[in-house]
């Protein structure tokens, strides 16, 4: 009796840790992706666009339906608020798994977004953000012929579940939460391009410092980036080898960092760079020969030591820190009052060094 | 107590006062020139081929009361008693009572036992190995477990139960490697039970166990004699009821309701991955439904986008919350269960067939259920019969639905809350004193390297 008694006093104590209030799933409508734009007529204003999905029944129909919702307000919040007066059915953000930018909003500040998404409980902080060219609202309309849930496409090409583009950044949002707060590091941001109405592309970044937007990567140095931050990277590079091109494929790459400072000397990065990689295009008729391979190999990263060289001296310069070398100095540092001072030092006269190592090492599936 | 010898005809006069109004009961008087006893018995339990041969005939073959006497003695079964009591209790269990001119009364076992053959296993089917199964007949039983035990260690010690039944019970148990307390317990608790009528083993092992309420079987009811003798030679106790056709093994811990007896026959990492199967079973239709409603009605973000967007478009038709769906269906699962169960063979297929194909099939297309639901409750009925024996199967069909209430008023943190819940529950259970949650039943530190080799044989 007692037993019993006590029993069920636990169970109406564990009401209030549910959570959540019971609500069917027919009852919800999904948000799959949030786009924050700067309102067109009153600048102070922010232009919140949500994209819904619209459940189908029947999973054997290939057709997805979108229901795109815009409210301008003065915050997030309570945008969100008056578009759930325009709505049937409950907004759940748990499926919510893009936050687009657009680049004007981009521009001005990301704080007070951030902030709203990391307070929301029933956002995730493992959704994928990007910043919208020209606006959120716009790359939230592309529907590509592909696509059978809707934003998946966007997903997948961020996530790298799908495409594996080596030029694409994939940021959490976590991942960009702590890059705004973290010192010696500095947030960066894929750009998703609307091309049409069902095409986009994603092949550069934005650069942030702490505030604001400094420098756009270009497809090149965004590849770069993925190189060096990403350990076996899909991708292909050319190279200029006695006067014609060739393309080779990367098997295998790794890349590793050291910051050094010698005693008589400037400081600088040095970047280790080993690729394994195979012939891919070659647009001579010579035959490949083993020697062939290795003179192509040098060339290829003479090549590349130059271009990463010059791409991380742009980065630098801009005044960003993606890559963390910053925090890296720190956490490699003992004294905590004066390291990032120290950093902030020596920044300025930083040299990078780039020692890569190319080894072509298959001819394709010619042999 | 009044003495019976020396008044044969008193001793008569009790007993058949005490069976009057039995229309079964047949008193006689055999004469000869020379001798004259008188019988006393039961004909519906008495075996009359018996009766003739081993009574009537020899009677008219022999020449003095003395010899007839010296020849009914010395049979095995006869005994010979002056309690009246105990004089009807034997009558009762289908002996002839002869009585001599000196009184004395011998009571010659004549019992007709109505049992059928040895048939196979019914409940308890597996693949390869052996498929007898108990019968109702107690020395039939016996017999199958001393064959496959041929050890002088192997004991039987009867007693009865049930005041009017008086079934017996054997006690099988292999002395050497039994725990005394634990047959001393169970001793114990055979001697304090007092009902009138004993039927089944089930109803033994409801009356053994020391708590009344209880969510699961403490005791294995088995109709597998290759089971019972497995279990004595892991130091366990088989209680074969007459009348029954099941033993009850005793103690019984939670693992080994998953272990079906084939799973020794199987190349061993087969057996692992049966063993594994049964327990994913056993996890899937206990938790699947709870988990249906809590990511529905509470968690959606807990699913895949594809899923979510699937059974949110199927549920859009579905007119009630999704723990009544659940129910509903489940409710429907469960009748059809039943249904098939009780019906005549010839019917069972186009019972399920009806219900399951063309009610499924119908509910999903008039929108009533979601098709999700459908495959969910097929994989939870399915995955129910996956544990090998039924009496886990029923408890596990009985917990989900605690589960489901869980789920459905405190979402994923109830499921989660209903697992601690069982788990500690389990661990607080003991089966005879033992823990029940163990998951191996035997010490293997114990058991030396040779008694290996004999328990793979059983």
């Amino acid at each position: 009796m007692k037993k019993a008694a006590c029993m069920i006093l636990a169970l109406i104590l564990f009401l209030p840790l549910q959570g959540c209030r019971f609500k069917d799933i027919d009852l919800k409508l999904f948000v799959m992706a949030i786009g924050l734009d700067v309102s067109d007529d009153h600048p102070d204003k922010i232009k919140v666009t949500l994209k819904i999905a619209i459940p189908q029944g029947d999973p054997k129909k290939a057709d997805e339906k979108v229901q795109i919702l815009t409210q301008e307000s003065d915050t997030i919040a309570e945008a969100v608020r008056e578009m759930k007066s325009r709505v049937d059915k409950e907004l759940d953000f748990g499926h919510c798994k893009a936050m687009i930018f657009g680049e004007k909003y981009a521009k001005t500040s990301l704080r007070d977004s951030l902030d709203w998404a990391m307070r929301r409980r029933d956002i995730q902080m493992m959704m994928y953000c990007a910043v919208g060219k020209p606006s959120a609202k716009e790359v939230l309309g592309v529907q590509p012929a592909s696509e059978r849930i809707p934003v998946n496409s966007l997903l997948l090409a961020l996530s790298r579940d799908g495409t594996e583009s080596p030029f694409i950044v994939p940021i959490f949002f976590y991942n960009l939460h702590r890059r705004f707060n973290e010192t010696g590091l500095d947030p960066l941001l894929p750009v998703i391009e609307a091309k049409s109405e069902q095409e986009f592309e994603i092949s550069t970044a934005y650069l942030f410092n702490k505030q604001k937007i400094v420098y756009l990567m270009n497809p090149e140095e965004t590849r770069f980036y993925n190189l060096l931050t990403t350990k076996n990277l899909l991708t292909n590079f050319n190279v200029n080898y006695n006067g014609s091109r060739y393309a080779y494929n990367v098997e295998h790459s790794k890349a590793s960092y050291k910051i050094k400072t010698p005693k008589d000397g400037e400081p600088y990065i040095e970047y280790k760079i080993k690729l394994v990689a195979e012939l891919e295009e070659n647009k001579t008729e010579s035959i490949v020969s083993e020697q062939f391979l290795r003179d192509l190999g040098a060339a290829a990263e003479a090549d590349l030591n130059q271009k990463i060289q010059k791409a991380l001296e742009k980065v630098h310069k801009s005044g960003s820190d993606p890559y963390g070398w910053g925090l890296r100095y720190a956490a490699t540092h003992w004294n905590n009052r004066t390291e990032f001072k120290e950093w902030a030092d020596m920044s300025e006269r930083l040299k990078f060094k780039v020692n890569s190592k190319v080894l072509v090492k298959y001819t394709g599936m010619i042999r | 107590m009044p003495s019976s010898r020396k008044k044969p005809d008193s001793l008569l006069e009790s007993l058949s006062e005490k069976l009057s109004k039995s229309s079964d009961l047949e008193q006689r008087s055999l004469c000869t020139a020379e001798h004259q006893v008188k019988l006393i018995y039961l004909k519906s339990v008495c075996d009359s081929a018996t009766l003739n041969r081993f009574i009537l005939t020899p009677f008219f073959e022999t020449e003095s009361e003395q010899s007839y006497e010296n020849y009914i003695a010395s049979f095995p079964g006869t005994t010979s008693s002056e309690d009246i009591k105990e004089i009807l209790d034997y009558i009762l269990q289908g002996r002839v009572g002869i009585v001599f001119n000196s009184g004395k009364i011998y009571l010659f076992e004549a019992v007709r036992v109505e049992a059928g053959p040895v048939q196979d296993a019914q409940t308890e089917v597996i693949v390869q190995g052996p498929s007898d199964s108990f019968n109702e007949s107690l020395e039939v039983n016996m017999n199958l477990i001393r064959r496959r035990y041929q050890s002088h260690d192997l004991k039987a010690e009867t007693t009865t139960v049930g005041n009017k039944s008086k079934t017996s019970v054997a006690i099988m148990y292999d002395q050497t490697r039994i725990d005394p307390d634990v047959l001393a317990e169970v001793k114990r608790r055979l001697e304090g039970i007092s009902i009138d009528i004993l039927q089944a083993s089930a109803e033994l092992d409801k009356y053994l166990s020391a708590n009344k309420f209880r969510l699961f079987p403490t005791t294995i009811v088995t109709e597998r004699p290759d089971r019972a003798v497995f279990n004595i030679s892991e130091g366990k106790i088989v209680l074969l009821v007459d009348t029954a056709g099941y033993a009850v093994i005793l103690p019984a811990i939670f693992n080994d309701f998953f272990t079906a007896m084939d799973d020794k026959l199987q190349v061993l990492p087969v057996g692992w991955f049966l063993k594994t199967i049964r327990y994913i079973g056993l996890m899937m239709t206990v938790t699947l439904p709870a988990f249906y409603v809590a990511f529905t009605s509470f968690n959606t973000e807990v699913w895949k986008v594809q899923i979510a967007l699937l059974v949110s478009g199927s549920r859009a038709t579905v007119p009630y919350p999704s723990f009544m769906e659940v129910i509903l269906m489940l409710l429907m699962m469960e009748f059809l269960t039943e249904a098939s169960l009780r019906l005549p063979k010839a019917i069972g297929p186009t019972a399920t067939t009806v219900g399951g194909l063309i009610l499924g099939t119908a509910a999903t297309e008039a929108g009533l259920v979601s098709n999700i639901m459908i495959i969910l409750v097929s994989a939870v009925a399915i995955s129910n019969f996956v544990i090998p024996l039924n009496m886990m199967g029923f408890t596990i069909r009985v917990l989900k639905y605690g589960f489901i209430f869980l789920g459905t008023i405190y979402g994923l943190l109830g499921v989660v809350l209903g697992m601690v819940g069982v788990v500690m529950y389990l661990t607080g259970l003991r089966s005879f004193g033992k823990p029940y949650f163990r998951m191996f039943s035997v010490d293997r530190a114990k058991v030396s390297s040779s008694s290996k080799g004999e328990r793979t044989d059983g």
